[in-house]
């Protein structure tokens, strides 16, 4: 009897393990009747998907002594953000872990949508922040677009090809009539995008237009832009409009700041105005975008030289972006703030303003961030943040709670966020919802950013070390505290002081 | 054709170890498992040696592994193999078994020569560094690769046998080094089931082979290139070849065990299950007890820390600069803060994560317990029940010490598991030297 049972027990194993495997092995039978001969290559292309022909991508377009900067390694690019992962297809290229400081040690830049499974597509798109490129690398892309109704243009005249980095085909380029309206239409591959300004002369008569136009409709969004040269007697500039948005739809392209835009220019670079005219108008086709993490997948040519000073500008906002930096940086804030301010017109891109409204913050700027700040319309967790730091600089702390608590509802990576309040915790002397925040802030360390402090990292040692508690039930007590729901927070507290040492939390259930 | 050359190179290594050196007498099947085993450790502990002057190239590889094969040819004087095939009539059942064996053999041969490495850590650490390896054949060069302190002690702060075993496997031309994971799991099975059979009835060690070679977390191991299934195959070898020389004698069975356990060690150093193997010498060794314990400790703490004296000061260095948590528990912390409600805690999570898995296998167990009626004395006298036993005090004592270390260590649950996929081969096997007894009691 025994040894039927024990035999009984043991089929009862075998069949539940054959059970357990014979999915897989079905799964990997069927597939190796349809793909017999793959190579290696192929095989890894099946096992890493889209990534392992990013990372070939990546490989082609760039040499072995190359270093390459990676975007972090977060949910949302997970593998791209592994620099062993990375290793393994691109050894023995060098990789960086890009942030702005150190963005220039790079020779590539990778820019890598992610994963499309966070919360926010916020989080998506990477870089996050501006990178000086000279070229941005992507798989091969084919702009068609037409043109018509130029400013300045004459109908018989074709635009010409004149400065560009970029690498491009032209597959056709000509002259038609559609729709009784002379139409130029420009059919291209391009396999980078960089500068590519097609010009053609103006018409006197509009030499002193400064409210260019033209029609465009494009197979893709952000195909081309408007681009207007400015002659300013001893130097030329060239200013340009926001890439087209439509989809195989007519659109006007123009650029209603150019007056003021110009205005700016002479203003900064002493000029007198009395030369200025406008000398060519044209196109800048496959534009650079004014947020690269736009392009979606690529590789961008960091550009090494970009304070050398040419008698080309290309005013754009990540321009005035950097410009403004440099005036906050050395104390012109007036400057700093119009920069920013016209760079955020320009763009309309949130994350640039709110990363001037930081530097502003940085540089103990609170009135003119809190100004800055206003022009967004945007309600996201990094404006919930910038506002609760402003408050808290001004000292109200019960605001500026409320700002940090909604940046990190509406953003769970707020960590700064978590940091702040963490420090306004301490100094109510709440150390159990201080530790509540603090604890969640990964792998944080003092020297990391300028507004941390000694304190709090001691404090999160500290709370770390001394973990001897339930965790979860302390989560619980602090959730429950911070809804206003006393009776269960107590509960859980009571929970947690059961379980670890009473001292620590004696000073929470005075509060309730 | 190009995972043939270096597996005969490797098999004529072993060879050269268990019949010239050890002077083991065994079928052939026994000598070529064995063969294998011993000769992938003895290689890639001289590709380390190479490595560590730069020598890893072409040149010393080929005429190392064509000394061995001359000494072996020139040794081997008649068939030494001839009369040791094993007998070939089996029962039915047998057959069955043997059928159902082959054809979960075939698919993992099949699998392993089809994907070459595909999964995470296999690209992220074991294949990339065989692929530095063998393309700088200097260690430093992982240096290189890792850039900052952190990734140089990612990269150099793990034993290297399966790495180098992949580096043999290129150097030689090979394209997919999987096959190793396949030779690895056909011989632990052959092995698994000869251990047995000095036990029980070869129809029992046959139809348990094939329970442990089918488990899945077993059988996934079998797959991949991680370390997992060669640490299992050489720690659970270990100690069936140790059992065997405390209940059968035989000098050449603890020198193998020990061998084993040395490469164990040599293929994964972050489990300090190993311990367990001194402390079972001095509990069960009739001879020499307190040499041999102190031998084994200290010869198997060297071999699974001798690799990292030359980049000892990296993986230091690298430890101190990510450090997260600035302090450890002391023996009185360990203490001061047990508490049932902790103890439930970990207990429940372990079962969560290890053990939830196992259920039927436990069932059988403790069913063998109660039918086998082991009485007090046949207890402390079962050196197999023990390293059970151990192995799992070892692991929930770990996991409370790092549940105080960490506040976050639920998160370790897939590594604890795959941790412990040495033990149920372990299990299965002590229930085969049970079954003897109870299907003779009526």
């Amino acid at each position: 009897m025994r040894k039927y049972i024990i035999i009984f027990l043991c089929l009862l194993l075998l069949l539940q393990n054959f059970f357990g495997i014979t999915k897989y092995v079905k799964t990997t039978l069927n597939f190796l009747k349809k793909f017999p001969n793959l190579t290696n290559e192929q095989k890894l292309r099946e096992s890493w998907g889209f990534y392992y022909d990013y990372l070939k991508f990546v490989k082609t377009n760039t040499n072995e002594k190359n270093i390459i900067g990676i975007p972090p390694q977060t949910g949302q690019w997970v593998e791209s953000g592994s620099q062993v992962l990375n290793a393994y297809f691109l050894y023995p290229r060098k990789q960086l872990f890009a942030i702005p400081e150190n963005i220039h040690k790079a020779d590539y830049f990778m820019i890598y949508y992610g994963t499309d499974t966070a919360l926010d597509k916020k989080y998506l798109g990477w870089p996050k922040f501006p990178v000086p490129v000279s070229e941005v690398k992507h798989p091969p892309e084919e702009i068609k677009f037409s043109l018509r109704n130029m400013t300045g243009k004459s109908n018989l005249n074709t635009l010409n090809p004149d400065v560009s980095g970029a690498s491009r085909k032209i597959v056709s380029h000509k002259i038609s009539e559609i729709d009784g309206t002379k139409t130029e239409s420009i059919d291209a591959i391009f396999e980078s995008s960089s500068y590519d300004f097609w010009f053609t002369d103006v018409s006197d008569e509009m030499k002193y237009n400064f409210r260019p136009s033209a029609e465009i409709k494009s197979n893709n969004k952000n195909a081309v832009s408007l681009a207007v040269e400015v002659d300013f007697g001893i130097i030329k500039a060239i200013f340009t409009s926001n890439p087209n948005k439509q989809f195989n739809k007519w659109e006007t392209l123009n650029i209603p700041t150019l007056s003021a835009d110009i205005k700016d220019f002479l203003a900064t670079k002493k000029i007198n105005p009395e030369y200025t005219r406008v000398s060519r108008i044209g196109l800048n086709i496959n534009p650079f975008l004014n947020s690269l993490s736009d392009y979606g997948y690529g590789l961008g040519k960091i550009d090494k030289n970009t304070d050398t000073e040419t008698n080309l500008s290309v005013v754009d906002s990540f321009y005035l972006y950097r410009r403004g930096t440099a005036y906050a940086n050395t104390g012109d804030k007036e400057k700093a703030v119009n920069d920013y301010i016209a760079s955020y017109f320009l763009s309309h891109n949130d994350y640039y303003l709110y990363l001037a409204v930081e530097n502003l913050l940085d540089n103990k700027k609170f009135t003119d961030a809190e100004k800055l700040l206003s022009f967004s319309g945007t309600d996201d967790g990094y404006k919930a943040y910038l506002l609760g730091r402003i408050y808290f600089y001004n000292g109200y702390k019960e605001k500026a709670k409320d700002y940090f608590r909604k940046a990190i509802s509406l953003d769970r990576f707020s960590f700064w966020s978590m940091q702040y309040l963490g420090k306004i915790f301490l100094e109510e002397n709440l150390s159990a919802h201080a530790y509540y925040y603090l604890s969640k802030i990964d792998g944080f360390k003092p020297e990391d950013e300028i507004s941390s402090s000694k304190e709090i990292y001691d404090l999160k040692v500290w709370a770390e070390k001394n973990y001897k508690t339930s965790w979860d039930s302390l989560i619980l007590g602090d959730s429950y505290f911070i809804l206003e729901d006393k009776i269960r927070a107590k509960k859980y507290y009571q929970d947690t002081s059961n379980i670890g040492n009473k001292d620590i939390f004696s000073e929470l259930f005075k509060d309730l | 054709m190009n995972n043939i050359i270096p597996t005969i190179f490797i098999l004529t290594t072993g060879v050269f170890i268990v019949k010239h050196l050890l002077r083991i007498k065994s079928s052939i099947l026994v000598i070529f498992s064995l063969s294998y085993l011993l000769g992938s450790g003895l290689i890639t502990l001289y590709m380390f040696f190479l490595s560590l002057f730069g020598f890893l190239t072409k040149p010393f590889v080929y005429s190392f592994s064509g000394l061995i094969l001359i000494s072996v040819f020139v040794k081997t004087k008649k068939n030494i193999y001839k009369r040791s095939f094993p007998k070939l009539n089996f029962s039915f059942p047998e057959i069955i078994l043997l059928v159902l064996l082959s054809f979960t053999l075939i698919f993992i041969f099949i699998n392993n020569t089809y994907w070459p490495p595909t999964t995470w850590d296999a690209l992220t650490l074991y294949d990339f560094r065989a692929k530095v390896l063998t393309q700088t054949g200097n260690l430093y060069s992982l240096i290189d690769a890792g850039q900052t302190p952190f990734f140089i002690s990612y990269y150099t702060s793990s034993p290297y046998l399966t790495s180098l075993l992949h580096s043999f496997y290129y150097f030689f031309g090979s394209t997919n080094p999987q096959i190793i994971y396949f030779l690895y799991t056909l011989f632990f099975i052959i092995l698994f089931i000869h251990g047995l059979n000095k036990f029980t009835i070869r129809a029992n060690a046959l139809l348990l082979g094939i329970l442990v070679l089918t488990l899945p977390f077993i059988f996934s191991q079998t797959l991949v290139s991680y370390t997992n299934l060669p640490y299992t195959v050489y720690l659970d070898l270990a100690f069936i070849y140790l059992l065997l020389y405390l209940k059968k004698g035989g000098r050449e069975n603890f020198l193998i065990s020990l061998i084993l356990i040395f490469f164990s060690v040599w293929t994964r150093n972050r489990e300090p299950f190993w311990v367990i193997y001194p402390v079972i010498i001095f509990f069960f060794s009739k001879r020499r007890r307190i040499l041999l314990t102190v031998l084994s400790f200290v010869s198997i703490y060297f071999v699974s820390s001798f690799w990292q004296l030359p980049l000892n000061h990296l993986i230091q260095a690298s430890v101190s600069s990510d450090k997260v948590f600035s302090g450890q528990p002391t023996i009185i912390d360990l203490i001061r803060f047990i508490s049932i409600s902790r103890l439930s805690e970990i207990s429940y999570f372990l079962w969560i994560s290890v053990f939830a898995e196992w259920k039927i296998l436990l069932i059988i167990f403790s069913t063998v317990i109660l039918f086998a009626r082991l009485k007090l004395k046949e207890i402390f006298s079962d050196p197999l029940l023990w390293v059970i036993i151990f192995s799992v005090l070892l692991l929930f004592a770990g996991t409370y010490y790092l549940s105080l270390l960490r506040p976050f260590w639920k998160d370790i649950a897939g590594s604890a598991g795959r941790m412990m996929i040495f033990l149920p081969p372990l299990i299965l096997f002590w229930i085969g030297t049970k079954l003897d007894k109870i299907f003779r009691t009526k």
